[in-house]
């Protein structure tokens, strides 16, 4: 999506707490969830900010079909027509929701299984699937783009290593998967869009250890380690042609990792820049292809990347840092079907791993100046 | 020795600092429960186990109930992971006066729609992890993760 509005620099509300940011459908602009489990829009073409009760737990999701928005919270998934009220979809807790299309949502349910919630005219068709016989916790989903017909969402594992969920375009005829990383506990994934390779996916650990596959279906990820990474690892993002990484200790953009990537330059020595926002900020979202909002303790604050490269790129303080990559020891894909059933995975084609080192220099930014 | 017909362990010396509650280890939370059952890791120490109760105890991590709950923080002040599924919130459930407590990995695994109690009676009670931020056994940050079911 190619971003037209202009955010404000922060957004705070002296009597809410934000808990999450991202895009609204309905406005074209952004909104908020908070603490207690409202969605907030700001201001926007001269109307006055709106606030409705979409959930009553904090809010730690939130997916907007056309005429509707979902929220989930660690104690429910609910949703909220447009001027409606709110009604309870699932009387469990979930750790975020995606939306698949405008009417298909999946909601990771941590050692429950991954909640899957279809529109249908003006029903609600709900599922749960679990992997039998596993223990996992599947904690975050992230979309592809659909191959063949099918959805295909990338997943962190906090016990399972990386999960694939494949089903119809009807959110039926499921499968779910896991390619097992004994010993990582992944806090995030994302999609890295990269147009050669559309099932590409990067994962983070909470100890800071990337994981990057140029096909999440077939081929084993290689294991990235960015040496000045600090703290315990909180969340990753695509935005652009870069890797967004937030820490318990600071925000890490890793200029141009995607398109590196694309060019197979992870698998080769190769200098890649790591610019270091020292925040402490408890989440990061994207917003627009355009906006980093990171919520702070008080407030959102957008932050334009292109802006927070270009202050980077006027900052004195370089210092080195190593990409160290490779030695990944992963399992084949093993297929764990729902209960509904679905295909199988095909045997994992296995890409070598690759060992290498990259300087990189590290610019470290100052919130204060960056913002936007 | 056991409670009742769960076998485990009660040390002998071992009493809570401020309310002199006694402790028991049983075996179902220490890798012998069904997987239904929560773990604590193997390498959270009995030692390690105590001091979050004790803590706990200490600091007044209550909820309406009278539940306690705590956490373990390394010497740089992470919350140290202590579940198997990476929970990182203990709950120690309130005793008869005369029993021993006994506790085990909580949160943030999100809550089960089958055992849940549905709101306004949270899953993790809010102000407990309100409590722990008072009292500066979590940073703001670490609280504004955990309360929302995230890693801290």
């Amino acid at each position: 999506m190619t971003a037209t509005i202009k955010l404000q620099p922060s957004y705070r509300y002296p009597n809410e707490d934000i808990s999450w940011a991202g895009e609204c459908t309905w406005t074209g602009g952004i909104c908020f969830g908070t603490d207690d489990g409202n969605l907030l829009l700001p201001a926007y073409d001269g109307a006055k900010p709106q606030s409705w009760l979409i959930n009553r737990d904090t809010v730690n999701g939130m997916a907007f079909g056309t005429q509707f928005a979902v929220a989930s919270s660690p104690t429910e998934v609910t949703w909220l027509p447009r001027g409606g009220e709110l009604h309870v979809l699932y009387a469990g807790g979930a750790h975020d929701v995606v939306a698949l299309t405008p009417t298909l949502f999946l909601a990771p349910l941590g050692p429950h299984g991954i909640l899957s919630l279809m529109r249908d005219s003006d029903r609600w068709r709900v599922g749960i699937g679990t992997a039998k016989g596993e223990q996992t916790f599947i904690y975050r989903l992230c979309p592809l783009h659909p191959q063949t017909g099918r959805h295909l969402v990338a997943g962190a594992g906090r016990t399972k290593g990386l999960v694939l969920y494949e089903c119809d375009s009807l959110g039926g005829d499921f499968t779910l998967s896991f390619r097992d990383l004994p010993d990582y506990d992944l806090v995030d994934v994302c999609h890295l869009h990269s147009p050669n390779h559309p099932c590409a996916v990067a994962a983070l650990a909470s100890d800071r250890t990337l994981f990057v596959t140029p096909d999440i279906r077939k081929v084993v990820p290689i294991q990235l380690t960015v040496s000045d990474l600090e703290g315990t690892g909180y969340t990753l993002k695509a935005l652009g042609s870069h890797l967004i990484v937030l820490t318990s200790r600071a925000l890490y953009i890793l200029e141009n990792f995607i398109e590196k990537f694309a060019k197979g330059e992870l698998q080769a020595p190769s200098k890649s820049p790591v610019y270091t926002l020292p925040v402490e900020a408890s989440e990061v979202y994207v917003a627009y292809d355009e906006y980093l909002l990171l919520e702070a303790d008080d407030a959102i604050h957008a932050l334009r990347i292109k802006e927070l490269l270009d202050s980077a790129a006027q900052s004195n303080s370089e210092r080195p840092t190593v990409f160290k990559a490779g030695q990944f020891a992963g399992e084949g894909y093993g297929s764990t079907p729902f209960a509904t059933g679905g295909s199988t995975l095909s045997e994992s084609e296995v890409m070598p791993a690759a060992v290498n080192a990259l300087e990189s220099p590290v610019r470290h930014l100052d919130l204060a100046t960056s913002l936007c | 020795m056991s409670v009742g017909e769960e076998p485990g362990y009660e040390h002998p010396d071992w009493r809570t600092q401020r309310s002199g509650f006694r402790y028991f280890f049983y075996d179902k939370h220490h890798g012998r429960g069904g997987e239904n059952v929560s773990q604590w890791r193997p390498e959270i120490t009995d030692e390690e186990e105590f001091q979050i109760f004790d803590d706990a105890d200490r600091l007044e991590l209550a909820d309406e109930t009278g539940n306690l709950y705590g956490v373990l923080s390394d010497d740089n002040g992470q919350i140290r992971v202590i579940g198997t599924l990476q929970q990182q919130v203990a709950k120690f459930p309130v005793q008869r006066a005369t029993d021993p407590w006994h506790g085990y990995p909580f949160y943030p695994v999100s809550a089960d729609r089958h055992v849940r109690q549905p709101p306004p009676n949270r899953h993790m009670p809010r102000e407990v992890l309100r409590r722990m931020l008072d009292v500066e056994a979590l940073t703001r940050r670490q609280y504004k993760r955990l309360r929302k079911g995230q890693n801290a």
